[in-house]
């Protein structure tokens, strides 16, 4: 099965969603009066350079330890160069995966977040590209109420 | 001068961007319907001598054994991945004209004091980074010498992928190594006739007498002869004319010998093409029914009909297509088929 599909990005112009003008915080706080100047767009959110940015949704569960779950959606920018600690959709053996780049001294690594899996190491017997870094994902969070449930079951136990 | 950006062997590349196991491999892109090669990666050029309309079935043992893959054409993708990068070569060269799906011309006036090789490899590496296709870059003063920098470049600059044209020795060396079947606006059986009188490559040809050329190939000629001296004759058309003519064809997936599917396509086609007609804003007094057997038949059996059908007064093509003479016109055509095969 492949680990990470990739679709196109949709053509910009998308519906302009109200902002909150004031960043919420865990507590209540009164939402500022005027929404009607601060609008965005999650496209040009997400999108730095649209020419060279498509989506893509993730199968396995290598990255989880940053956040990306199976089926999230993955905004990827082609224009970007990695810098070490970026999340990046790499090429091995003809497949797409999903991996963070890691720089050490000499060596390049593309490190899984997820102590399940195995580092991939730059030598030269395993060559590597990178065909776009990640900048942004897009977490369902509904779809981790029954994780959340458990975790907060265990806490008041 | 003008540019001239071109990817190359587009559907392949746009391909292998989103299915990296495809890269290194001979194959190609088939047409609608899965019918012939349209286009092909170098390897199935080089290795397999693949030629562009190849039929499937020519192909289908290689692709069996495995030493090509072939991929339906999925023109969404296409046009996504010409959107992207005629965008990213207006953020360079903002006065473009987009050519056709894989090729654009750009007016680089006001550029005068600019290393020209320097943006073009510039643009060039932006272009494979952001998308993931590579593209070859002619540029020369005329539309037509910027055609034959990119030609060239395709052939001889494949490291660099851009060749510029802009000293004479430059362009004079460039038109030695050009033949003249390959140059832009010269078609096969000017390029025989040019043979015959000892015109083998461009240089050839422009130094022949000016009335000389005007005398075997018309004003379409003299205008490549002009184009090639470095006279402008061929303008940017930034807003693309109106068609005068819409055409819709397509080959069927497999053998049709009945009148419906034929009536079928028949309609669909001329659905389409009265769409495209009124994207335009245009109207039609004429139109053109034909079709004809497989070109790969046994001779024999080969078979082709036409239908023009005047119109009265011009319209928007209203379904036509169900018109009783039209009908008539596809029973024969379905008979002779039936007969044939008897």
């Amino acid at each position: 099965m492949k680990e990470i599909l990739i679709y196109e990005r949709g053509k910009g112009g998308g519906t302009l969603i109200p902002l909150f003008a004031e960043k919420i915080h865990a507590g209540f706080e009164s939402p500022a009066a005027d929404y009607e100047e601060a609008r965005i767009d999650l496209n040009d959110y997400v999108t730095k350079y649209p020419e060279a940015t498509f989506f893509a949704k993730v199968t396995g569960e290598c990255m989880v330890g940053s956040g990306i779950f199976p089926d999230d959606l993955l905004v990827v920018d082609k224009s970007l160069t990695p810098a070490s600690g970026d999340i990046v959709v790499g090429i091995i053996d003809n497949e797409f995966i999903l991996r963070s780049y890691f720089r050490k001294g000499q060596q390049e690594y593309l490190m899984p977040d997820n102590p399940y899996f195995k580092p991939i190491e730059r030598n030269e017997s395993t060559h590597f590209e990178i065909w776009g870094v990640l900048p942004h994902s897009i977490l369902d969070q509904r779809r981790r109420n029954g994780a959340r449930i458990n975790r907060f079951e265990q806490l008041l136990r | 001068m003008l540019a001239l950006i071109d990817s190359n062997n587009f559907y392949v590349s746009a391909e292998r961007v989103f299915q990296p196991e495809l890269r290194g491999r001979a194959g190609c892109v088939l047409s609608n319907n899965d019918g012939c090669a349209i286009s092909r990666s170098n390897e199935a050029k080089e290795e397999l001598g693949i030629e562009m309309g190849t039929p499937y079935f020519a192909m289908r043992e290689q692709q069996q054994s495995g030493v090509l893959w072939w991929r339906s054409s999925n023109y969404t993708l296409y046009q996504d991945m010409m959107r992207r990068i005629t965008s990213i070569v207006r953020k360079t060269f903002p006065d473009q004209e987009i050519y056709s799906i894989d090729e654009c011309f750009c007016d680089l006036q006001g550029y005068q004091y600019h290393d020209l090789q320097q943006l073009a490899l510039d643009l060039r590496a932006k272009i494979l980074q952001y998308t993931g296709v590579p593209v070859c870059i002619g540029i020369g003063p005329t539309k037509t010498l910027a055609k034959l920098a990119n030609k060239l470049a395709k052939k001889h600059h494949k490291d660099t992928g851009v060749l510029v044209l802009e000293e004479p020795a430059q362009i004079q060396d460039a038109l030695k190594l050009t033949e003249i079947d390959d140059v832009w606006g010269i078609g096969p059986r000017y390029a025989i006739k040019l043979i015959k009188v000892g015109v083998h490559n461009a240089y050839d040809f422009i130094g022949l007498p000016e009335d000389f050329v005007l005398k075997l190939m018309t004003i379409q000629g003299r205008r490549t002869y002009r184009e090639l001296h470095g006279h402008r004759c061929i303008p940017m058309e930034y807003d693309r004319p109106d068609k005068e003519g819409i055409s819709t064809a397509r080959s069927f997936g497999t053998m049709e010998t009945e009148l419906a599917p034929m009536e079928e396509a028949l309609a669909t086609y001329v659905a389409n093409a009265a769409l495209k007609l009124r994207a335009q804003n245009s109207v039609s007094a004429r139109m053109f029914v034909f079709c004809h057997t497989s070109r790969f038949a046994v001779v024999k059996d080969l078979y082709s009909a036409g239908l023009d059908v005047q119109m009265d007064s011009p319209l928007l093509m209203i379904p036509l297509c169900s018109s009783k003479k039209l009908s008539l016109h596809f029973e024969k055509f379905t008979e002779k088929v039936h007969a044939t095969e008897k």
